[in-house]
């Protein structure tokens, strides 16, 4: 007798806490949340309050959990579609519509209420905007609209490390802008690797993904640019003085492997089948370890320089 | 080969344990030693990397809490624990970068590793609170429970789980040793919560205190878990009754704590099928008796400095060997390690 004997089964009345789990999409999530932690460390010399800390990162949390929910309740249609989605909660029947509906207003309550009472009011209203921006603008709307779609779509997950700075200084500081332009430009060369190794699933949903209206070939000079792109955006923290050294020598090393990989994915266009994929799990990679080399740069880099 | 990466990866974990003793023991040592606001920023030393490079005149006028004087000694014991940390902080990424690259075994453990990073920054962060917070209890205590957790995560990654199903007679120990967990858990945040307190020495007698079996107590006090922004905290700041109600608690739960684990190792041992299980079993009697040996002996010989780190590794063993007992009764499940 092991804990993992009960098998998801359809036919059960009550989702399993692994199907609410799975709805607020843990992985992406906590992504969001790291980037928005490098925020309030990076909006503060020292460390940032306790309280701010702990009540911003949850409310954050909370808010794009409660996103998530939305988004798997929005594309539960063209999950059921998709072999990658096909075995969300919603399309599998695991979990049923009204429940997550309810389950994402919780989320989503609960985190305005602890933003707003316990945080501050700026915070509470740019996360509500995002929030808005990613779960109704980009997903019911821009993304069936137009292939800009994540272009524009990525300004709501650029927001949290503003998010997490407005949480400690309660002042949008053109260095948090710094950290959303990051993001922002990060966001497009991620996706559309994505969307090149699962072109045929968008298309045949009818999704206007790039590489679907204006084929690959294009994806992947829009890749290579957007990536140069990002390569200059993630040296400006050192030139405003922002990050030191440390993150400078950081992010290049990064910047050079991401521009590789999308560099080979440009030249030997279909002759390599799984290098859109592994350009896509290194984007990840690469915004965490970023993220991270702006947080140990914050403070190595001070006393680096009194060595 | 896959064999061959988890029984690196084990090695690897099982180092990362040792450091995570070694950063938790020194961190105790720190405390024990008034050491704990050595260096009143985070992460540098007066804005250094190492205490030897403070100017005492230009630095410390410009550090946060300059009413402090500079003291070398302290701060450099905070230093050395602040060191050792980084460098579990970097075996740690090692592990989690490792079980990346091995997640397609089926075997390799995924979940721990990744987590570890993040419960390591929140260390690193805890530990930048200690200071910043002036000695808050509730903030110390908590650091020393993260860091027997980080202790904990590795020493269960560098176990082997047998691969034999348990027998019934040694499945049948199971709630027993979860409770017993459980108290343990507690009887570590007690502990924690006297030391950071200053409880320690308001029962300078053993089995009595202050002479009596009924000092003055005071509970509400006792467990207060607000905090005061700005206050000091070193030195304590409670009341003699609350202090003796936290060292009371502490010494009632280790006589209970330490009954419920001696059962839970003696029935291992009768019950054990095999020479490993017995073994866990007779491990956790061992470190039972040894905390209990140096928890006496601390009192009885007036809280000597290398007793006092003693009792804190004799937790640290006692932690190593309940788990220890758990990982021989919950063997490998199919094809998660």
């Amino acid at each position: 007798m092991t804990s993992d004997t009960p098998i998801a089964n359809p036919q059960r009345i009550l989702p399993a806490w692994r199907d609410y789990l799975e709805l607020t999409k843990p992985r992406v999530v906590l992504l969001i949340v790291f980037t928005a932690l490098v925020g309030m460390f990076l909006a503060v010399p020292g460390v940032p309050p306790l309280r701010a800390l702990l009540l911003g990162s949850l409310g954050i949390w909370l808010a794009a959990s409660s996103a998530a929910v939305v988004n798997h309740v929005i594309d539960q249609r063209i999950d059921s579609e998709m072999a990658r989605t096909r075995h969300r909660p919603l399309p599998e029947g695991k979990m049923d519509e009204l429940r997550a509906v309810l389950f994402s207003l919780v989320l989503g309550a609960s985190s305005m209420l602890l933003l707003t009472c316990w945080v501050n009011a700026l915070t509470a209203l740019l996360t509500f905007a995002s929030l808005i921006g990613y779960a109704i603008v980009y997903t019911l709307w821009l993304k069936r609209a137009t292939p800009q779609n994540i272009v524009i779509g990525g300004a709501a997950g650029a927001m949290p490390p503003v998010l997490g700075w407005t949480t400690v200084t309660n002042d949008v500081h053109a260095n948090a802008l710094l950290l959303f332009l990051i993001v922002f430009a990060w966001t497009p060369p991620h996706f559309w690797a994505l969307a090149i190794a699962r072109r045929e699933e968008y298309a045949k949903i009818g999704m206007p993904m790039l590489p679907v209206v204006y084929g690959v070939a294009l994806t992947r000079l829009h890749i290579v640019l957007y990536t140069l792109i990002l390569t200059i955006v993630t040296i400006l923290p050192v030139l405003t003085g922002m990050s030191g050294l440390v993150y400078g020598a950081i992010a290049l090393v990064l910047d050079a492997i991401f521009l590789w990989h999308v560099w080979r994915l440009y030249r030997d266009g279909d002759a390599d089948l799984a290098r859109p994929m592994r350009t896509f799990w290194w984007s990840i990679a690469y915004l965490g370890y970023l993220f991270g080399a702006l947080l140990v740069d914050h403070y190595a880099s001070p006393l680096l320089a009194r060595l | 080969m896959t064999v061959d990466s988890l029984v690196s990866f084990r090695r690897w974990a099982r180092f990362g344990a040792l450091l995570a003793a070694i950063v938790v023991i020194v961190g105790a040592w720190v405390r024990l030693t008034n050491a704990g606001l050595g260096c009143p920023d985070w992460p540098g030393c007066y804005g250094h990397v190492h205490p030897a490079q403070v100017v005492a005149q230009v630095d410390v006028a410009k550090a946060p809490y300059a009413a402090r004087p500079f003291d070398y000694q302290k701060a450099l014991h905070e230093m050395v624990h602040r060191y050792i940390a980084t460098t579990l902080g970097l075996v740690v990424l090692g592990l989690a970068v490792y079980a990346w690259r091995y997640r397609r075994n089926p075997r390799q453990p995924t979940a721990i590793p990744w987590l570890l990073p993040w419960v390591i920054g929140a260390q690193g962060a805890l530990g930048a609170y200690t200071v910043t917070l002036l000695l808050t209890p509730l903030v110390v205590t908590a650091h020393l429970l993260g860091g027997l957790t980080t202790l904990s995560l590795l020493w269960w990654l560098s176990l082997t789980p047998e691969s034999r199903s348990p027998t019934a007679a040694e499945r049948s120990i199971r709630p027993l040793a979860l409770l017993a967990f459980a108290a343990l858990l507690a009887q570590l945040f007690l502990g924690g919560w006297t030391s950071t307190n200053y409880a320690a020495v308001a029962c300078p007698d053993f089995p009595t205190c202050q002479g009596s079996y009924h000092p003055a107590t005071d509970f509400t006090e006792a467990f207060r878990f607000s905090h005061e922004a700005g206050k000091d905290y070193e030195g304590g700041v409670l009341s003699l009754a609350a202090r003796t109600a936290i060292h009371y608690t502490h010494r009632i739960g280790a006589v209970m704590v330490g009954l419920l684990l001696l059962l839970t190792g003696l029935l291992t041992i009768i019950r054990a099928r095999s020479s490993k299980v017995r073994a866990a079993g007779m491990a956790l009697i061992g470190t039972v008796t040894l905390q209990w040996v140096i928890g006496m002996n601390l009192i009885w010989q007036g809280f000597p400095l290398w007793l006092g780190t003693s009792h804190n590794a004799g937790a640290v063993l006692l932690l190593c060997a309940t788990l220890l007992v758990l990982r021989r009764l919950w063997p490998a499940r199919d094809g998660v390690a």
